[in-house]
């Protein structure tokens, strides 16, 4: 992008000049870039073949039956479907994924920074998880530079609790724990209620804005792709018999001044609590 | 601080029950956010005393302890 104004500290995608800045782009991912900018959300096919798929569904299956396998933790569980991490440690294929390159190159071309990708969570079924935005958990220094991805390893439709977003919504307030006058949580506990008050807030905003939330269907080895603010949540799986193998990878990008978990931090007191995206990069 | 109320802090962190011994292989609870959650309630006790040490790699109850030690708390 050959422009002065594009070393803005600011996701260009999520810019008030993106309508100019896009002008500098090359053109082979600009409609994308428009339905990312409008929605906060996009979705590609990965072209993942039927034998990748098998095997990775095959790996997360021996992950969760393993007691060993890490899991987020218990206050982000909304049913006892697992959802399991750092799958990539263990299982090539969940690796692969997780830098798997038509998603790098879509969010490189997004961002206009490398794309890092520092989390996987590999599920079985569906969450039932609430709306909310992955900001909340992930936060960066400039602001937004957080995006995940969720590839459907089979497909999901209204039975077996498809992702349901909310279009639109990346472009509301980013939201911490300072907006409800909150001192940092000094225990699970506290950060449970904490976390309980912020998917109220949630639920009221989308209510009072009466912002309409949109299910994802999606075939095996499409992937969703979404932006730093944008809520969305699984929808209540109807049919309980019915698995959901996909996994999410969340992304920083590079040459970001730190990255931080805002649940512990106070930033209008410059308290943070940093994460060392060096040892998380996958 | 002594242990006892070390142990007292961690326990009432993570919601678990703790002791001398343990660490975040043998308590569940000890994950991630257990850890911020212990290190938050350790920097409000010491009122932001702890800011000076590195508590990011205490992932036991003594390594805790040794190092509150060092700065007095």
């Amino acid at each position: 992008m050959k422009n002065k104004l594009s070393k803005i500290n600011t996701p260009w995608v999520e810019s008030d000049l993106f309508n100019f800045l896009i002008k500098f782009k090359n053109k082979k991912y600009r409609d994308i870039a428009k339905k990312f900018n409008k929605d906060g959300y996009i979705i590609i096919d990965l072209k993942l073949s039927k034998k990748f798929i098998a095997e990775t569904t095959s790996n997360i299956s021996e992950l969760a039956s393993d007691q060993n396998t890490k899991k987020n933790p218990k206050i982000y569980h909304y049913n006892k479907n697992p959802r399991i991490i750092e799958g990539f440690k263990k299982f090539k294929n969940i690796k692969d994924l997780c830098r798997h390159k038509k998603i790098t190159d879509v969010l490189k071309y997004l961002y206009n920074k490398k794309p890092i990708p520092f989390n996987s969570i590999n599920f079985i079924k569906g969450t039932d998880q609430p709306l909310h935005s992955d900001y909340i958990h992930f936060s960066s220094m400039p602001q937004k530079f957080l995006a995940a991805a969720w590839i459907a390893l089979e497909r999901t439709d209204n039975r077996n609790g498809p992702l349901t977003v909310v279009p639109g919504s990346h472009k509301l307030d980013v939201v911490d724990y300072s907006l409800f006058n909150l001192d940092t949580p000094s225990s699970t506990t506290e950060l449970s209620k904490y976390y309980n008050l912020y998917e109220e807030y949630i639920k009221e905003v989308v209510s009072s804005k009466k912002l309409k939330t949109k299910t994802i269907k999606l075939k095996p080895g499409q992937a969703l792709i979404w932006s730093a603010n944008l809520l969305h949540g699984g929808k209540k799986i109807i049919d309980q018999k019915r698995t959901r193998y996909s996994q999410v990878v969340h992304y920083h990008f590079d040459k970001c001044d730190f990255v931080y978990n805002p649940g512990f931090s106070d930033i209008s007191k410059g308290k943070f609590a940093y994460r060392d995206l060096k040892a998380l990069k996958i | 601080m002594t242990d006892d109320n070390l142990i007292k802090l961690v326990s009432k962190s993570l919601k678990a029950k703790v002791n001398l011994n343990s660490d975040s292989n043998n308590t569940p609870e000890w994950d991630s956010i257990g850890h911020l959650s212990i290190i938050s309630a350790l920097d409000k006790l010491s009122k932001g005393k702890t800011e000076k040490i590195d508590l990011s790699e205490c992932y036991s109850v003594k390594k805790l302890s040794t190092k509150l030690k060092k700065i007095k708390i």
